[in-house]
C-alpha cells in the first residue's frame, strides 16, 4: 500500500517536473522555475547542531552565545539564495554523442554555462551514467562527458538527468531535472569471430569470387593491374616495384572492386536475432573495411550495394532498429 | 572578497607549515580549534590539557603524513580512556566543565577516525559546540573575537568540503563564496539578534560549578575579611544614574548581618515580611541602573532605601531592607532600581526582635561589655547613649589601617584597647558589641561605600576596593539609623575614595594610587566601553530586549509576540526569496551593467528604451530630448559603441569611462532640474 502511494507520488511528482522542463529539448536554462531546493542530511544536521547551541546560550544566560547562534542561522538562510544562485541561470546543452556498438559505453557531452563569470560546483548524474571528464574550453563553461552504459542496440535517450549543486555549504542542494530529446545511436554488437559471408552473397563481379575465401580483415594482393597514367600514387603497391617489378595497383582498391549483398536469411547458423544481427554488423564492417560495395537484405528491406561512410552508418542505423523478437 | 585574502594567505602558511594536509577543509578547521581550545586552555585541569595536547600532536603528526583514518578498537579504547581522564580529573560527570572537556578531547578522537565528509562534518560542529563554550568563561570582546572567527573558520571548512570532485573548483572560489555568505548574513543576524523573542533562562538550571570560586564580598564578616578586598581594584558593579542625583555619601547596602557569635557576623535568616519598607512617604529621587558583576553572593548591592528594585534575575527584599536574589549572581546581571533619600519612618521593632539584636555571645569581649554596660546604666535615653558610645570611639584615637596586627580572639577588645587601630569591618565590630552592650538594637552592614565617578561615560564605578562595613542601630523615635565608625576614626573616609585617605600606599592597587592618573583616565576609558558592550550585547537578555521594544513604543505580552515575531519573520524571509528568485539574472558583464545604469536612469524620467531600439538610435532620441546634456550622452555611448562593435576598447576600460560618463550625465541632468 505505502509502496503504491509512493510510486503515484513519484510518477505525479515526475509528471509535474517534466511538465516544467517541457521546453528542453538538449537545452535548458535554469530559471525559478525549474529549480528545486531542500535541506540535505548535513544541513538538517547543522540545524539540530544550532538548536543545541541555542538552548545551551539559553540555559548559560550567554547573550554573546546567541548573537553566535543567530549569526550562524543567519549564515544559512543566506545559504539558500546562494545555493539556488549556483545553478539559476547556468545553461545545460546536452548534444548528439557518437554512436556506439551495443556494450559500449555512450559519451554524452553536457556543456554547462554560466551566466555569471565563473562556473561553481555541479555534479551531474543520469541512470547508469557518470560524469568522468572535463575539459575548460572558457572560464564561464565547462564540457562533461556523461559515460553511460548501453546494454541494448537501439535508438537511446540519456533519459532523466539531473544537475546539482551543495555549494556553498553543502546544507542544501539545488537539482534541476531534464529529459533530453537527443538521441545516440546504438549499433548491434559485432560478432567477435565471425564466419565469412557465404558465396550466394556474391554477385556481378569476378572479384568477389576471391572475396568469399577471405575473413573479415585479411589482405589480398593478388588481384593486381598495371598502374596507369593518371591514376592516383597512392594507390600503388611499392612493395612491387622495391623488388624491380612494374607499378601495379591493388585492384580490390578500386571503385570497381566488387560488391556485396550480405542476407538475412545466410546468418541463420548464428541462432536468435540478436545473434543474428551482431552478425550481419561484423560483416558489414568488415565489408566496409575491405572497400567492397556492401548492400543489405532483411526481411522485407533490402538496402541496395553501396559504399562509404554515410552508408555505412545508414546500413548499421538499419541493424540498430531492427524490431526485436518480442516486439 | 576582500576579508577573505589575508585568511586564505594565513591558511597557505599554515599549509606549508603542516606540509600537504590531507584534505583541504581540515586546516581551517583545525585553526578553529586551536582558537576554541588554546583561549580556554588555562582552564582545564592538567590532565585534560595533557590529553588535549596529545591528541591533536597524534591527529597532526597522522594527517601530516597522510594516514589514513584509524580505526577499530583502539579508537574505542581511546574514547573510553578520555571519558576515565575527565572522571578523574573532576570527580564527577555531569556537569558543565566536564562536559567541555569531554567534548574537548573527544574532538579529537573523532577527527583521527574521521573518513567521510561526514565526518569531518560532525567535527565541525563540535568545534561549534567548544567555541560557543568559550562564552562560558567570558563575555569580553576579546571572547567575541575568538569565538566569531573561530565560528567562520568553521563555516570555511564547510564550503571547502562541499567542494565537488567532478567539477573541480579552485579552493579560492569557495572561500570566497563562502566568506561572502557570512558577511550577507550580518544584516540578518543583528536582526534576529534584536527581534528574536529571548527565553528567560536557565532552562534546566545551572550547574553548581557553574562558574565558582570568584574573589569578592562574602556574607560573613570576621576580622580581616574586607581589608582583604582593599588591594582588588576588579569592579564590583557599574551605577549609570537615570534619574536623580546621588546622595553624599554613598552607601551601597549588601547583606545585613545581625546574628554575632563572638567572632563573626552573619545574616540572620529571618524572612517575615516588613510593611514599614513601603510606607515611605516621598517619593522616588533617585533613578538607577546598576551592572553587578558575577559573584558568588545571592545580594545585590544597592543605594540605601532603594524601594523597588528589577532585574534579570528574581530578587525579593528581606525585613532589613536589602535585596537578595533566589539564586547566585553567577553572570554578569543587571538591575534597575528606584531610591528615596530623607530620613525613613520610625520602624516599630517587637521586644522578641529587639532581645534578638541587643544579645552578645557570653565571655566574648569583657572590656567592650563592660563599658557598654555601664553607659546603659548612666544613660536611661537611648539616644545619650550612642551619643555617648560615639564620644568614645572619637577619644580613643583610633588609627585606621589596611594591615592591622591578627586578632584572634575578643577583636572588639584588641581594637579599642590594645591595638587600637583597624580596617573598617573592626570599627564595625567594636561599634556593635559596645552598642549591644549598651542595650541598642545593632546590625552591621557590608556594603560598598563611594565609588569613583568614570568621565568617560558618567557612570559610577565601585570596585572590590571600595567594600566597606558599617553599623546601623535601631532608635524607637528614629527607626533604624547608619552609624559608620570608621569615619570616627578617619572623618575623610566617607567623602573620598580609600587611595586618598589612607597613608600607608603599598599593598594599594597601582592605580589607586594618586599620580596613576594618566593610567586611571585610560583605564576609564576602557571600562565605559566595556560598560557599553556589557549593557547592549553581552548583557541582551530577556528583559532588556522587552524594554527596547517598550522603548520603541511596542509591548506585545509574550505569546503574542512569539506568534508575531515569528510570522513576520517568515513572511519577510519567504518574500525575500521569492523576490530574489524571480529577479532575472543580473549580467556580470561590465560593460552591460553600466549601459543597464543608463538605460535605467532614462527610463526613470520617462525616457525608457524601445525593446528594438538599438543603442545608436536610441541615444540619439535621447539627444534630441535633452541637447544640454548631448555631450554626456555622446560620451557615454562611444566607449559603449567602441568596445561592443569594435573600435578596439578594452571592456574594463570602456566600463569605467562610462561609468564616468553616467556620473557627469547624473549631475548635469540634476542641473537642468533645479534650473
Amino acid at each position: 500500500m505505502s509502496l503504491r502511494a509512493v510510486s503515484i507520488w513519484r510518477n505525479w511528482l515526475e509528471r509535474w517536473q517534466r511538465r516544467r522542463a517541457s521546453a528542453s529539448e538538449g537545452t535548458l536554462t535554469v530559471t525559478h522555475r525549474t529549480l528545486y531546493i531542500l535541506p540535505t542530511a548535513a544541513g538538517v544536521g547543522f540545524a539540530l547542531a544550532l538548536v543545541v547551541l541555542w538552548l545551551l546560550s539559553i540555559n548559560y544566560l550567554l547573550s554573546l552565545g546567541h548573537a553566535l547562534v543567530f549569526w550562524l542561522a543567519a549564515v544559512a538562510v543566506v545559504a539558500i539564495p546562494s545555493t539556488a544562485a549556483t545553478l539559476r541561470g547556468v545553461t545545460i546543452e546536452v548534444s548528439e554523442p557518437e554512436a556506439v556498438f551495443a556494450g559500449e559505453h555512450v559519451r554524452w557531452p553536457v556543456t554547462l554555462r554560466a551566466h555569471t563569470a565563473r562556473l561553481r560546483p555541479l555534479a551531474l548524474s543520469a541512470p547508469d551514467a557518470h560524469a568522468f571528464a572535463v575539459l575548460t574550453p572558457t572560464a564561464g563553461s565547462v564540457r562533461v562527458f556523461l559515460e553511460q552504459e548501453t546494454g541494448q542496440r537501439g535508438l537511446r535517450r540519456l533519459g532523466r538527468l539531473t544537475v546539482a549543486t551543495r555549494h556553498p555549504f553543502g546544507w542544501f542542494r539545488a537539482w534541476t531535472v531534464l529529459w533530453p530529446t537527443v538521441t545516440a545511436w546504438v549499433y548491434p554488437r559485432p560478432e567477435p569471430e565471425a564466419p565469412p559471408w557465404s558465396v550466394a552473397a556474391a554477385t556481378t563481379d569476378g572479384a568477389s569470387a576471391r572475396a568469399r575465401r577471405l575473413r573479415p580483415g585479411e589482405e589480398d594482393f593478388d588481384d593486381l593491374r598495371p598502374w596507369r597514367m593518371g591514376e592516383p600514387l597512392q594507390r600503388i603497391v611499392w612493395k612491387i616495384v622495391a623488388r624491380g617489378g612494374p607499378r601495379m595497383l591493388a585492384r580490390r582498391e578500386s571503385p570497381a572492386s566488387g560488391s556485396v549483398l550480405l542476407r538475412w536469411s545466410d546468418t541463420l547458423s548464428a541462432g536468435e536475432t540478436e545473434s543474428r544481427l551482431s552478425r550481419l554488423c561484423a560483416w558489414v564492417l568488415a565489408a566496409h573495411r575491405q572497400g567492397l560495395a556492401f548492400g543489405v537484405e532483411l526481411p522485407g528491406i533490402i538496402v541496395p550495394p553501396n559504399r562509404g561512410k554515410s552508408h555505412l552508418h545508414a546500413v548499421l542505423r538499419r541493424l540498430a532498429l531492427f524490431p526485436s523478437e518480442t516486439s | 572578497m576582500s576579508e577573505s585574502a589575508p585568511i586564505a594567505r594565513l591558511l597557505r602558511g599554515l599549509n606549508r607549515l603542516t606540509g600537504r594536509l590531507a584534505g583541504t577543509a581540515a586546516a581551517p578547521l583545525a585553526l578553529a580549534l586551536v582558537l576554541a581550545l588554546g583561549s580556554q586552555f588555562v582552564e582545564f585541569p592538567l590532565g585534560i590539557q595533557a590529553g588535549v595536547a596529545l591528541l591533536a600532536f597524534v591527529w597532526f603528526l597522522r594527517r601530516r603524513r597522510e594516514l589514513g583514518a584509524l580505526g577499530g578498537w583502539r579508537l574505542w579504547l581511546t574514547g573510553l580512556a578520555c571519558a576515565l581522564v575527565v572522571r578523574w580529573q573532576y570527580g564527577y560527570w555531569f556537569g558543565q566543565e566536564p562536559g567541555v572537556a569531554l567534548v574537548a578531547l573527544l574532538v579529537w578522537v573523532k577527527w583521527l577516525e574521521a573518513r567521510t565528509e561526514r565526518d569531518e562534518r560532525t567535527v565541525a560542529v563540535l568545534t561549534l559546540f567548544l567555541l560557543t563554550a568559550v562564552f562560558l568563561r567570558g563575555q569580553t570582546p576579546l571572547h567575541a573575537l575568538v569565538a566569531f572567527s573561530g565560528a567562520g573558520l568553521v563555516l570555511l571548512a564547510c564550503a571547502r568540503l562541499t567542494v565537488s570532485p567532478i567539477l573541480p573548483t579552485p579552493l579560492a572560489l569557495a572561500d570566497r563564496d563562502a566568506g561572502r555568505a557570512m558577511l550577507w548574513a550580518l544584516p540578518l543576524a543583528v536582526l534576529l539578534f534584536v527581534l528574536v523573542p529571548r527565553v528567560p533562562g536557565p532552562l534546566w538550571g545551572l550547574p553548581a560549578d557553574a562558574r565558582a570560586g570568584r574573589t569578592g564580598m562574602s556574607e560573613t564578616m570576621e576580622a580581616g575579611s574586607i581589608a582583604s578586598l582593599a588591594r582588588s581594584d576588579e569592579i564590583a558593579f557599574v551605577v549609570e544614574v537615570l534619574e536623580g542625583r546621588l546622595p553624599t555619601p554613598r552607601y551601597w547596602r549588601g547583606p545585613v548581618l545581625e546574628v554575632y557569635d563572638g567572632r563573626s557576623w552573619k545574616p540572620s535568616s529571618w524572612r517575615a515580611a516588613n510593611p514599614m519598607l513601603d510606607a515611605l512617604p516621598q517619593p522616588a529621587q533617585v533613578r538607577y541602573r546598576s551592572l553587578q558583576e558575577p559573584s558568588d553572593l545571592t545580594w545585590v548591592f544597592t543605594l540605601e532605601r532603594t524601594h523597588a528594585l528589577r532585574g534579570a534575575a528574581d530578587v525579593e527584599r528581606m525585613p532589613t531592607g536589602s535585596w537578595r536574589t533566589r539564586r547566585p549572581l553567577l553572570q554578569r546581571t543587571l538591575f534597575e532600581g528606584e531610591a528615596r533619600s530623607g530620613e525613613p519612618l520610625p520602624e516599630p521593632l517587637s521586644p522578641l526582635s529587639i532581645r534578638a539584636l541587643t544579645s552578645l555571645p557570653p565571655g566574648v569581649n569583657p572590656r567592650t561589655r563592660e563599658i557598654g554596660e555601664a553607659l546603659s546604666n548612666r544613660y536611661p535615653r537611648p539616644e545619650d547613649r550612642l551619643a555617648a558610645i560615639i564620644d568614645f570611639f572619637r577619644e580613643r584615637g583610633l588609627r585606621y589601617t589596611l594591615t592591622p596586627p591578627p586578632m584572634e580572639r575578643d577583636s572588639a577588645d584588641q581594637v579599642l584597647f590594645e591595638v587600637r587601630a583597624g580596617f573598617c569591618e573592626h570599627f564595625a565590630d567594636a561599634f556593635a558589641v559596645m552598642a549591644r552592650a549598651a542595650g541598642i538594637p545593632t546590625r552591621i552592614v557590608l556594603g560598598y561605600l563611594g565609588g569613583e565617578r568614570n568621565p568617560a561615560n558618567g557612570t559610577w564605578v565601585i570596585r572590590q576596593a571600595d567594600a566597606h562595613s558599617w553599623v546601623e542601630v535601631w532608635l524607637a523615635r528614629r527607626g533604624w539609623v547608619r552609624v559608620d565608625p570608621t569615619t570616627f576614626a578617619q572623618p575623610e573616609r566617607a567623602e573620598r575614595p580609600l587611595g586618598e585617605v589612607l597613608g600607608e600606599r603599598e599593598g594599594l592597587p597601582l592605580l589607586l594610587r594618586p599620580e596613576w592618573r594618566w593610567a586611571w583616565r585610560l583605564r576609564a576609558q576602557l571600562e565605559a566601553w566595556e560598560y557599553g558592550w556589557n549593557v547592549w550585547v553581552a548583557g541582551f537578555d530577556a528583559e532588556r530586549q522587552r524594554r527596547l521594544w517598550q522603548n520603541l513604543g511596542w509591548r506585545p505580552d509574550r505569546a503574542l509576540g512569539w506568534a508575531l515575531a515569528a510570522t513576520g519573520m517568515a513572511l519577510a524571509l519567504a518574500a525575500l526569496l521569492a523576490w530574489w528568485l524571480q529577479r532575472p539574472p543580473t549580467s556580470r558583464d561590465p560593460l552591460e551593467r553600466q549601459w543597464h545604469r543608463f538605460c535605467r536612469l532614462m527610463a526613470r524620467r520617462g525616457l525608457a528604451r524601445a525593446p528594438a531600439e538599438g543603442p545608436l538610435d536610441y541615444g540619439r532620441r535621447l539627444m534630441r530630448h535633452f541637447p544640454q546634456a548631448s555631450g554626456e550622452i555622446e560620451a557615454l555611448l562611444r566607449p559603449y559603441l567602441q568596445a561592443r562593435y569594435g573600435g578596439g576598447l578594452a571592456t574594463e576600460e570602456a566600463a569605467a569611462a562610462m561609468r564616468r560618463a553616467l556620473r557627469q550625465l547624473r549631475r548635469r541632468l540634476r542641473q537642468e532640474k533645479s534650473a
